[in-house]
């Protein structure tokens, strides 16, 4: 009799282990998810998951440039109009800073390219704010006639990114001057 | 520059839109552009209402 109680008196402790581990393994299993759910459903914990997604600011009122896309739009419709203003972001001065390059419309019918409708060469300073240097990189597109495409690639292996032109009119690869620019 | 790299194209053509990319896997970029019609100011065929400019 004493045995038998014995027995029963070690089955139960053995049951009674088992049931201990199981608990542990529940919680085990069971605290990181009520903490992630606490987690993602606390409050505050939407501003924390939208700080782990990209966030963008509007950056207009820092940036000061001039440039305005033209196809010379006036009373008479061209053919060449809605086609205007290609964009290119590249590295132009090797400086770890993408700068932006537009280009731009002619006056039509003549095709001639006033200052107004310049090209756009803007160098990026790396604090949010651009400076123009068209001119200086000999991009203003003064004899390409109407703009439009622009296309960037090291087309010589220099090192410098090259641009080219897409033009109504002859096209260009006017990268040599932004390159020389650079000090190559 | 343009020309001497053979780059010309045919005359009164619009070209639209260009891409540098290494087609032949040769370590040198190819360009690739491609033109729209032909067409000048000057042979602009308007398309419009009749009654408007």
């Amino acid at each position: 009799m004493r045995e038998l109680r014995r027995h029963q008196r070690l089955q139960l402790d053995s049951l009674k282990e088992k049931t201990l581990s199981r608990v542990w393994v529940r919680v085990a299993v069971l605290l990181p998810v009520v903490v992630t759910m606490s987690w993602l459903f606390a409050p505050g914990a939407a501003s924390q998951k939208l700080a782990a997604t990209p966030q963008y600011t509007d950056i207009v009122p820092r940036l000061r440039f001039d440039y305005v896309t033209r196809n010379d739009y006036r009373d008479r419709k061209y053919f060449v109009q809605p086609m205007c203003g290609g964009v290119a972001i590249f590295d132009y001065d090797n400086d770890g800073w993408p700068d932006i390059f537009f280009t731009n419309g002619a006056e039509l019918p003549s095709m001639r390219r006033s200052p107004p409708f310049s090209n756009c060469l803007l160098h990026n300073r790396g604090d949010g704010t651009f400076e123009e240097r068209t001119v200086a990189a000999g991009l203003t597109g003064a004899d390409h006639g109407y703009s439009l495409g622009v296309a960037v690639g090291d087309y010589d292996n220099d090192g410098f990114a090259d641009l080219f032109i897409c033009n109504l009119g002859e096209n260009n690869c006017s990268a040599t001057t932004a390159t020389a620019l650079s000090g190559m | 520059m343009t020309s001497g790299a053979g780059l010309g194209k045919p005359e009164h053509t619009i070209s639209v839109g260009a891409a540098w990319f290494d087609y032949d896997g040769d370590g040198l970029p190819d360009l690739i552009v491609s033109d729209y019609t032909k067409w000048t100011p000057e042979t602009d065929v308007r398309c419009s209402d009749s009654q408007k400019r």
